[in-house]
């Protein structure tokens, strides 16, 4: 799928240290993170929870860990997108900037 | 405790004598800046429900962007709720049960998870959890981002909190 191509050169967004796609079903499309499977069931799940509440208004979520690399999701259509923030980034910097990729996607 | 700079935002360690006169008197870890800042009604080492309850409401009055808070325990009960009279009951119930589920098993995959924020269109939710296995859940309304909607002093009671049944 040509989205799916282009979803993966999300990689290349400054201030991502590492990302993983999902599905709706849990099923992972790609990854570029270290313990997918976790991670992958972690991304579903909450995904799934939070678009229950907003639907299609759920624009993202921020983990926020104490060592400072956040971690994300977006919705992207039927998929989830998790990453995790490099240290030196500002988190809503990556957010705006995710968000632009997100935009020219469609 | 955590507590965060004044100046950048970022978490700091402080010691319970960096905040014993009522002030807390840090140097940030990671901006340098000297931080010395009241905690306007001087949180004890234990929250009851009523003293958690008023510093909640004085938040919400005082705040532009705080629609409204809740808490709930460990099986998404609504001990506390200080959310807009017009949304329903139940309402709160699913939200709370929602994001807090969520902030639960982001927990299990990322060890120092300190908080959850989610934007749903243009509200800003966000989930704490304390010691005593509670959550707090604010929810803001604009564009905001998650550190704005809560103060030094809800952060501080809310840790402190048990609920007194």
């Amino acid at each position: 799928m040509s989205e799916n191509k282009q979803l993966s050169d999300i990689g290349a967004i400054k201030g991502i240290k590492q990302f993983i796609v999902v599905d709706n079903a849990g099923q992972v499309i790609k990854s570029r993170m270290e313990h997918t499977e976790k991670m992958a069931e972690m991304v579903f799940e909450c995904g799934k929870l939070f678009f229950s509440i907003g639907k299609k208004n759920f624009t993202h979520a921020v983990f926020k860990r104490t060592c400072g690399n956040d971690f994300l999701i977006f919705p992207v259509g039927n998929q989830y997108i998790g990453m995790i923030k490099q240290k030196n980034i500002k988190t809503f910097t990556l957010i705006d900037s995710v968000k632009n990729f997100l935009a020219d996607l469609t | 405790m955590i507590i965060f700079c004044e100046d950048c935002g970022e978490k700091n360690q402080v010691t319970a004598g960096q905040l014993k006169t009522g002030r807390a008197i840090f140097t940030c870890r990671v901006c340098g800046y000297a931080n010395c800042f009241a905690f306007d009604s001087g949180p004890t080492a234990r929250q009851t429900d009523q003293d958690l309850k008023q510093i909640l409401d004085k938040q919400i009055k005082k705040s532009q962007t705080l629609l409204g808070c809740f808490i709930c325990d460990r099986r998404y009960e609504i001990l506390i709720n200080r959310m807009p009279a017009s949304l329903p009951q139940k309402d709160v119930l699913i939200l709370g049960r929602c994001v807090c589920q969520g902030h639960q098993h982001a927990a299990v995959a990322i060890d120092d998870l300190s908080e959850t924020w989610i934007q749903i269109s243009d509200k800003a939710i966000l989930v704490f959890k304390n010691s005593h296995n509670l959550f707090l859940v604010l929810v803001g309304q604009g564009p905001v981002f998650g550190e704005n909607l809560i103060s030094d002093e809800t952060r501080y009671a809310f840790q402190c909190f048990t609920p007194q049944s």
